[in-house]
């Protein structure tokens, strides 16, 4: 979240950037659920064993049923595995999508069984996971399996599944970086409230959230009271009444992680940059050239003349596209250092571009960008974009750009040094 | 509270229904009504009341707020058809565009704000949508002076804002004209409007005018026919509203840009 509000408070100074949108990515899956028993025989669920890990926008989910057969006589049985989806802006269409659940299997004492799906194409209608005051429409999609249980035994039935959590990013033309929303996992427990007494002897379940947690992303279960430790969260339900369970929602981010991944997607080649010319540059191990080698632990030290106001950094490019241009300001080395040097505080960009009229001449267009002062973090190579302060966004658009000149107006002036530093300038353009 | 305040307006006018004709044509009541510029169209209450309408206030109104989706309100604010109280007015070659046609008693003007569509969430709002003809430009021109959203969504049951017509971006604006001619295309943004076009050298009405962060397609072509120049009107959604535009004021010619024409 913090990094979201570091890309989108920057004021952006453009009179050409107009802004235009669309959904980018997205799934409509709405939510699933526990098995719903078609045919009502006189079962019931002794034990249900539910553990989901979630990694990137997908969940995987392992539920192993206990299941004891009350009835005088077998029982040929009917299950039906419900996921909702949703109508949204990316799948207006609103039909089912193979890749919302890309694997899922069943086994009966551990034989497989052979699954039937089909969709329900009547609609119905849900509170919206996005706006207040508005409903969404959802359809439900059905794997089927068939199956019998002897009189008076028990069988294990285990379903295992992948399946892709609901959410919706957006990308418009104004700026460069996308709009990346929650992801949603929707578990409805309601749907197994006719079985037996309507509850479960005996239920856990087991979130394992550890990648969310190693991508510095942000989670929130709500529904059921879990215990966490090391990412893992956990319950054990004796009699977990199933008709007053709520929906189990879990919703989370990886922002940061993701953003760092657009920016490394987007990052111009070394080879586009000509030349690099700066200033002052305080030692060879300290030039100009750290700013565009993407690597973290080295950075740019100006000579150490009025903590940096007034410095230039040129790049030279070649009728190079450019959409943005990111910062990494300061010393990242450690925080210490951060703090120890001057950081930029206001930049002008002078921008030369080529007259698409005339691609001999070029025209310059200025702008200049107020940085926030952002609280050191370590970053390494795969999340870094909380750090990263956006200098320059032109959107979308065909503008190619021969020369780009920094000049530092003001900085945050450092505790220590009078020196500026500036770890990594990032080119962005969609090549 | 606005929700609130909406109700009690919509009771205080709740006067009677209104009933229309089109070309001295009874039709059943709905709450929208789509016609063309050489239509006429006779509205009707029972009581004697003042006919409004409800316009939009054109700006940019942003659905990505601090980095997150949400839901930008539409401001509506009323505005006199006649000044005397009446049971019928006559609108006789309406331009095109969209427009909300209520009846008041005056007592209480309030501005409505809302996202949703108010001629499905408010009695006695009757949305107009008028065309210039059955062409691709024809079906655009119904989004006229509506305003500027970024970027419209899709309201759950209720369909999407630019299907509704409340408000649009450029790709929108050239999606929905393709979507009223009976083309499934989904509403996908600048970027995604792309791999349903393709590249063309051939200017004509209804080019596809893609500027990387505008799309604009091609009214008129004025000056140099075949070639773009700033003679030449667009229309598109662009600052606060959809308009038609001579491109040479819109200062859009500074930046390059691919003229595509849809996929057969």
């Amino acid at each position: 979240m913090k990094k979201l509000v570091l890309f989108f408070l920057s004021t952006i100074v453009s009179i050409y950037i107009l802004g235009n949108g669309g959904p980018i990515d997205g799934c409509a899956v709405y939510k699933t659920g526990d098995i719903i028993l078609i045919n009502y025989p006189d079962i019931n669920i002794i034990k249900e064993d539910l553990n989901i890990k979630i990694v990137d926008d997908y969940s995987y989910v392992n539920v192993c049923y206990k299941l004891k057969n009350n009835s005088y006589e077998n029982n040929k049985i009917t299950y039906g595995f419900p996921v909702d989806f949703r109508r949204d802006d990316l799948h207006y269409d609103f039909v089912w999508l193979d890749e919302y659940v890309p694997e899922i299997e069943f086994y009966l004492n551990n034989k497989s069984l052979e699954i039937k799906h089909q969709v329900d194409y009547s609609i119905s209608e849900v509170k919206s996971l996005f706006y207040k005051n508005t409903n969404d429409e959802v359809r439900r999609s059905w794997y089927i399996v068939d199956f019998e249980i002897p009189k008076d035994s028990t069988v294990t039935l285990m379903v295992k599944y992948k399946i892709k959590n609901g959410y919706e990013d957006w990308g418009y033309s104004k700026n460069f970086f996308p709009v990346l929303n929650d992801r949603y996992f929707i578990y409805d427990f309601s749907p197994a409230k006719n079985w037996g007494d309507g509850s479960i002897t005996e239920f856990n379940i087991t979130i394992d959230a550890q990648d969310i947690i190693n991508k510095e992303g942000e989670i929130n279960i709500s529904g059921i009271e879990l215990t966490e430790n090391s990412g893992i969260y956990s319950a054990s339900i004796k009699k977990f009444d199933l008709d007053k369970a709520p929906d189990m929602v879990i919703s989370y981010n990886c922002n940061n992680f993701k953003l760092s991944q657009y920016i490394k997607q987007y990052l111009l080649p070394r080879n586009y940059i000509k030349e690099i010319k700066s200033s002052s540059n305080l030692s060879p191990e300290h030039s100009d050239k750290n700013m565009f080698d993407f690597d973290f632990n080295t950075t740019w030290v100006s000579r150490g003349k009025n903590n940096g106001i007034g410095e230039k950094i040129e790049i030279k490019l070649n009728k190079s596209p450019l959409s943005s241009i990111g910062l990494i300001n300061g010393n990242m080395i450690d925080s210490n250092s951060y703090y120890d040097y001057s950081r930029a505080k206001k930049v002008r960009i002078d921008l030369e571009i080529v007259d698409y009229r005339d691609s001999t001449k070029t025209v310059t267009k200025t702008e200049e960008m107020q940085l926030d002062d952002i609280k050191y973090s370590k970053i390494n190579n795969d999340n870094f974009a909380k750090m990263v302060s956006t200098i320059a966004d032109y959107g979308d658009g065909f503008t190619q750009v021969n020369k780009i000149t920094i000049t530092i107006l003001d900085v945050y002036k450092g505790n220590k040094y009078p020196n500026i530093c500036i770890t990594e300038i990032l080119l962005l353009a969609y090549l | 509270m606005i929700y609130l305040l909406m109700f009690l307006f919509a009771f205080n006018q709740n006067i009677d229904n209104i009933k229309y004709s089109l070309n001295s044509q009874d039709l059943a009541s709905s709450s929208v009504i789509f016609t063309k510029t050489t239509d006429t169209i006779d509205f009707y209450c029972s009581n004697d009341s003042y006919w409004i309408y409800y316009k939009p206030e054109l700006k940019e109104y942003d659905n990505i707020q601090n980095g997150k989706m949400s839901l930008s309100k539409i401001i509506y604010k009323p505005e006199l058809i006649t000044n005397e109280k009446t049971n019928h007015i006559k609108l006789t070659n309406p331009k095109p565009g969209t427009y909300y046609v209520s009846i008041s008693d005056l007592s209480s003007n309030a501005t409505i704000e809302s996202f949703l569509p108010i001629n499905l969430t408010n009695e006695n709002i009757v949305q107009l949508v008028v065309r210039e003809n059955d062409t691709y430009i024809g079906y655009m021109t119904e989004l006229l002076g509506t305003p500027f959203i970024l970027p419209p969504k899709l309201l759950g049951v209720y369909g999407h804002q630019t299907d509704l017509r409340i408000g649009t971006d450029c790709a929108e604006l050239a999606i929905y004209g393709m979507r009223r001619m009976g083309y499934n295309i989904p509403y996908c943004g600048p970027a995604g409007i792309v791999k349903y076009l393709e590249p063309t050298n051939d200017l004509k009405e209804g080019t596809i005018i893609h500027f990387g962060f505008q799309v604009s397609v091609l009214y008129k072509d004025n000056g140099l026919i075949g070639q773009l120049d700033d003679q030449d009107l667009v229309i598109h959604a662009y600052l606060d509203k959809v308009s038609i535009d001579k491109l040479g004021d819109t200062g859009l010619l500074r930046n390059n840009y691919k003229l595509y024409k849809w996929k057969n």
